[in-house]
């Protein structure tokens, strides 16, 4: 991990949190005034280290909890929201940017209320801790 | 699962970020009940 790794990483988080949408390494260097090619290199190397995963196309597919392609599961503050990777993710973001809504496929699945979750629920998790990143999509 | 998510991912976002290491995962596990061979990173 350099120093531009964890910037380029930085800089995505921020691009997640502001709701961009699509978030590739063009994306990326648009925003943080590198050049493509650097920021690609750079891609690969947190893909690497497990830091985010990347989908064929070269979108960030995944920077924890957040998730860079339509998934079953949203959070949502306000009137912002964000695809979250699973249920567990989507209560992360909310732990991370504040109060609001999960929802899942069945619809709305929680409320947080001053940190504070409502209803009681269930998340199954099939993948043992020490396996998480074998097949992290599947996770 | 929120207080998990709460110490899980606590600093993320942050530039100076490190995952944990499997001695502090398991610690975060075990401070939220989750034991046992399911949840070792050994």
């Amino acid at each position: 991990m350099t120093p531009f790794d964890r910037e380029v990483r930085s800089t995505i988080y921020r691009l997640f949190v502001d709701q961009v949408r699509d978030v590739d390494a063009a994306v990326v260097a648009a925003y943080g005034g590198w050049e493509v090619e650097d920021v690609e290199t750079s891609l690969r190397s947190l893909a690497g280290a497990h830091r985010l995963s990347l989908t064929p196309a070269g979108l960030v597919g995944m920077a924890h909890p957040f998730s860079g392609v339509p998934t079953a599961y949203r959070a949502s503050v306000g009137d912002d929201w964000w695809f979250a990777n699973c249920a567990w993710d989507a209560l992360a973001i909310l732990s991370l940017l504040g109060d609001g809504d999960v929802t899942g496929p069945t619809g709305l699945l929680w409320r947080t209320d001053d940190g504070m979750v409502d209803p009681d629920g269930l998340v199954h998790l099939v993948v043992p801790a020490r396996s998480f990143w074998e097949d992290v999509g599947f996770t | 699962m929120y207080d998990l998510s709460r110490d899980w991912y606590a600093g993320r976002m942050d530039e100076g970020w490190e995952p944990p290491t499997a001695e502090q995962a398991g610690a975060i596990f075990e401070k939220h009940g989750l034991t046992g061979p399911f949840w070792s990173l050994d």
